[in-house]
């Protein structure tokens, strides 16, 4: 059976204020209810000042990056009538498209719009907190083009990539919104909220589409519907109605002019556009002539392909390469971080790059400096001098007070049980604290024991 | 007079105030004056005796929150 | 001279203000609240002086004063106590004015009656057993009775213009754009803004002046405030008035008696008067209410009970509730074409036969109201009460700025001339309008 998948993706703008007022943005660190003025707290009389230019060039330059083409009659500023308790007007502001027509990942992107965050409202409680009120967001709207579960969730990865790049979004993470409507073999199209990772938004894919398909297997049709996403149970669940009003009785806002996108503003955005990951990509296996599996993994975060590209001004860039990628992106998925904030250095790495290849440092113990500087939040120099490699002399004695601590291993060793020498060998990495070079400390005890 | 009789005479009344206004072909005006309508972003303002004041307002909170409905929207 | 002098001390000039309120406000009810800090800011402003030190100030209870109940006489908001002030409040405060009170109103702010207010109707004190005009009943009742100074009212389709005229005082409604809204609590956003009441020219001037200019907000004029006062002249040499024939056929022959009056004393002072057209005038009434029903309704969302404790359709008066419901019927998708954006269209066609007539002219004379205001307690149909509008409404429509000014009596009624001038040319006005002055 034809599935059908459109998204309506929100993400808040990384502004120093909100978008009509002087109120800080990030509430993250901010005790509820303080992060608000007359103006994001509607309160009777208060009017917009005027729209945070910032805001603006972030949807233009996102919207560029989702190659759209901007739009260049004045853009209304609407209001969007429901009544839900995190409003605190009674409308949402939302912008017409400012971009439209562009397209990733041979998905079609319909519209780019510009609009205000609610409050945050705990329908449990009853509890309003406005912090958020008047946060800027960037919406996205797509076409219907995705078919399956895992192609949206490609189509999501590379999204959050691209605007993620546009260094315009809050970096902090858990602010994404997804709306995502499905329909199958062209029968009603079902709305589900309250998706904010990429995770939930394949699981709820994944049961919505099964939900449909069982119920015209049984013959039954699909309900034109709204419905949650309940991340605990990994269902999709009919859901009371807030944004689904009727009609929402749009009217541009008679306090707040139109937009007007000149192509003066547009260009200087487009000038100042970050180079795009794809682009990036390409790049990379041109100038470091690195594999596209390398090239992939590195750019799959802005911050780590700016490291990569200081990286390689000091080491040999395949080298770089395969650590970035087997050893840098691998720790950072197991600990579940981005570069960003894993509170991995430029200089750790090559730090760690240049002992290892002067062999100072095992693999392993390139590794293990990398986890460490993660996990203890310490630095690469200090640990490469605990981890390095003992050298000849102290290799030396080690093997020499193995030996003689251990007689009777010798002598089963010089009696023919030979796997004997492993034992030896524990025992000299051991005394080294585990910084001998393995080859080179066999070599010494079986010249010994000759 | 009711409310239901207010409404009922409300939509006479439009039909009274709309019959003056036929068909024409010209531009709507929603704005009369032209503004640039943006600022630059700059640094956050908080003013806690204003969230105090706007708090202390409130029909029902908690600590530090507004209330609204509970439960309604479950 | 752009600065006050008062005969009296800030403190003298508020305890006299007092005493007539004393006397007369039982009987005329202006005020919804008085400031309990009305003295103390009567000593701050003998200790810092301003432009305004110690005019006494009403302000429309539709305008945000901390600590003080805007409640825009409504029973929604009668626990509303203002957290914040409104720019043109401030502006006053930092110019040495005292704020007496909040001042009695329609309904938020619909009504031109004076009537409406949940807190019971205000009085003419300038006709006694007469409506006072609205929605700005009460600040112009306070000027009129010597409550205050001046007062702030707001004016949407004549709310300031339509209460100054029947109670004989001096109304400013400003250039769309001049004065910061922020803090004045909407009727119809796209039409509203904040003027000044007084008794004479020369006071609603200098409050123009004080509170006029760019403020934070959107959709403002990026202007700096005029010296109006230091301009202001009543030598009308070469000064063209326009006077529309359509004014005629709508405004009764007593009125209109008054008006021609005043144009000939306009003329003596060196005005050419002229006769211009306005085909459309019929037009502007629907044009308005449409408008106003849509931005009303959209405005009064906020009213949901969970933040000010009551739903407003709840708790509301009946021209209140029929607004709201017009406005949710008409910006219906299925009915916007037909009512909204039709009213927006001739909104264009409107404004731009004002505009075209004041090119021909550098201010356009008019009555303020087709007929005199009606007793107290007479009933009134909707269509009748909106009917005072028809003369006010246009200048809102336009965004234009217009003034009144007293210019006469009938059977002892003021009534008031009202004076049009093309965007930002408020000066012009002003100068008319002093010249028109002292006609009684
Ligand atoms: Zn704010």
């Amino acid at each position: 059976m034809r599935v059908k998948i459109g998204f309506e993706i929100h993400e808040q703008l990384a502004t120093r204020t909100k978008l009509f007022c002087t109120s800080p943005a990030d509430y993250r660190d901010a005790e509820p209810n303080t992060n608000v003025c007359e103006i994001c707290l509607g309160l009777p009389g208060a009017k917009p000042m005027g729209v945070n230019a910032d805001a603006v060039e972030g949807v233009v330059a996102i919207a560029l990056m989702l190659n759209c083409e901007i739009v260049q009659e004045p853009v209304y500023i609407l209001r969007k009538h429901y009544d839900y308790p995190d409003l605190p007007s009674g409308y949402q502001r939302t912008s017409m498209p400012i971009g439209r027509n562009g397209e990733l990942a041979g998905v079609k992107i319909w519209e780019v719009h510009l609009e205000e965050d609610p409050g945050k409202y705990d329908p449990v409680t009853g509890k309003v907190d406005y912090n958020r009120s008047g946060v800027p967001l960037v919406e996205i709207v797509t076409a219907p083009d995705i078919t399956s579960p895992e192609e949206a969730r490609a189509f999501m990865r590379e999204l959050v990539k691209v605007l993620h790049y546009s260094g315009r979004v809050r970096r902090e993470g858990g602010t994404m919104r997804v709306d995502v409507n499905v329909s199958i073999e062209d029968g009603a199209r079902v709305e589900i909220k309250n998706i904010n990772s990429i995770k939930g938004l394949y699981r709820a894919l994944k049961f919505e589409i099964t939900r449909q398909k069982n119920l015209r297997r049984r013959g039954r049709a699909v309900k034109r519907e709204t419905r949650a996403y309940i991340e605990e149970q990994m269902i999709t669940r009919s859901m009371r109605t807030k944004e689904t009003a009727e009609d929402y009785r749009y009217i541009p806002d008679p306090d707040l002019p139109p937009l007007r996108l000149t192509p003066e503003l547009v260009e200087r955005v487009r000038s100042q556009l970050p180079e795009a990951p794809h682009q990036k990509l390409q790049r990379f296996m041109q100038q470091y002539r690195i594999s596209k599996d390398d090239a992939w993994a590195i750019t799959s975060e802005p911050e780590l392909a700016d490291a990569f590209e200081r990286v390689c001004k000091e080491v040999e860039p395949l080298r770089a390469a395969a650590f970035f990628r087997h050893i840098i992106k691998k720790t950072l998925n197991y600990h579940n971080l981005s570069f960003a904030e894993s509170g991995i250095t430029v200089e750790d790495i090559v730090e760690v790059l240049q002992a290892m290849s002067s062999g100072r440092l095992s693999q392993q113990a390139g590794e293990l400096v990398i986890r460490e500087v993660v996990q203890q939040r310490r630095r690469a120099s200090e640990l490469v001098q605990q981890l390095s490699r003992v050298d000849e002399r102290s290799l030396e004695r080690a093997v020499e007070q193995a030996l003689a601590e251990n007689q009777k291993a010798v002598q089963d060793y010089l009696n023919g049980r030979k796997e004997a020498i492993n034992f030896l060998l524990g025992q000299v990495m051991r005394i080294t604290g585990g910084r001998a070079d393995a080859a080179k400390a066999l070599q010494m005890l079986r010249e010994r024991l000759s | 007079m009711s409310r239901a009789e207010v409404v009922r005479e409300a939509e006479r009344v439009l039909q009274e105030l709309a019959k003056h206004l036929e068909e024409i072909e010209l531009e709507e005006t929603y704005h009369v004056i032209e503004a640039e309508g943006v600022r630059e972003d700059s640094a956050p303002e908080r003013d806690s005796s204003f969230s105090e004041a706007a708090l202390s307002i409130a029909p029902r909170r908690d600590g530090r929150y507004y209330v609204a409905e509970a439960g309604a929207w479950v | 001279m752009n600065e006050l002098v008062l005969e009296h001390s800030p403190l003298e000039n508020l305890e006299r203000c007092l005493e007539r309120i004393q006397e007369r406000e039982r009987e005329i009810n202006a005020f919804i609240e008085l400031n309990p800090r009305a003295e103390e800011e009567a000593r701050r402003a003998e200790r810092h002086g301003g432009r305004l030190c110690g005019l006494t100030v009403a302000v429309k209870s539709n305008i945000n004063v901390r600590g003080l109940r805007a409640t825009c006489a409504s029973k929604t908001l009668e626990n509303y106590v203002a957290p914040y002030d409104a720019v043109a409040v401030q502006r006053l405060r930092s110019e040495g004015a005292v704020i007496v009170g909040m001042a009695n109103m329609d309904e938020f702010a619909c009504g031109s009656s004076g009537e409406t207010s949940y807190f019971g109707p205000t009085q003419n004190p300038a006709a006694e057993g007469r409506i006072p005009g609205g929605s700005s009943s009460g600040s112009a009742a306070a000027v009129a009775a010597g409550f205050a100074d001046a007062a702030l009212g707001s004016d949407t389709g004549g709310s300031i213009r339509n209460p100054a005229s029947h109670c004989g005082v001096v109304g400013i409604k400003p250039t769309y754009g001049l004065v910061p809204r922020h803090g004045l609590i909407d009727l119809a956003m796209s039409l509203d803004q904040i003027g000044p009441i007084a008794r004479d020219v020369r006071t609603a001037a200098l409050l123009l002046e004080v509170i006029a200019g760019r403020g934070r907000e959107a959709s403002m004029l990026d202007v700096q405030p005029q010296p109006y006062t230091r301009h202001l002249s009543a030598d009308l040499a070469g000064v063209r008035v326009g006077f529309a024939r359509e004014f005629e056929e709508v405004t009764s022959p007593e009125i209109l008696g008054v008006i021609k009056r005043s144009l000939r004393r306009l003329e003596a002072q060196g005005a050419e008067v002229v006769e211009v057209e306005l085909p459309s005038l019929e037009k502007a009434l629907p044009t308005y209410y449409l408008i106003v029903f849509v931005e009303f309704f959209s405005a009064t969302r906020r009213y949901d009970g969970r933040r000010y404790g009551y739903r407003i359709e709840e708790v509301c008066g009946a021209e209140v509730l029929r607004r709201i419901h017009l406005g949710s019927y008409i910006s219906q998708k299925e009915y916007a074409g037909r009512y909204y954006r039709r009213a927006l269209q001739f909104r264009s066609l409107i404004r731009r036969e004002l505009l075209q007539a004041l090119e021909q002219v550098d201010v356009l004379a008019a009555p303020t109201t087709p007929k005199l205001p009606h007793r107290l307690g007479e009933s009134l149909t909707p269509l009748e009460m909106y009917a005072y509008d028809l003369l006010t409404v246009p200048a809102n429509l336009a965004g234009i700025p217009a003034g009144v000014v007293p210019a006469g009596r009938v059977r002892g009624i003021p009534v008031g001339l009202q004076v049009h001038a093309k965007p930002l040319e408020e000066q012009v006005m002003l100068n008319v309008m002093l010249a028109a002055e002292g006609a009684e």
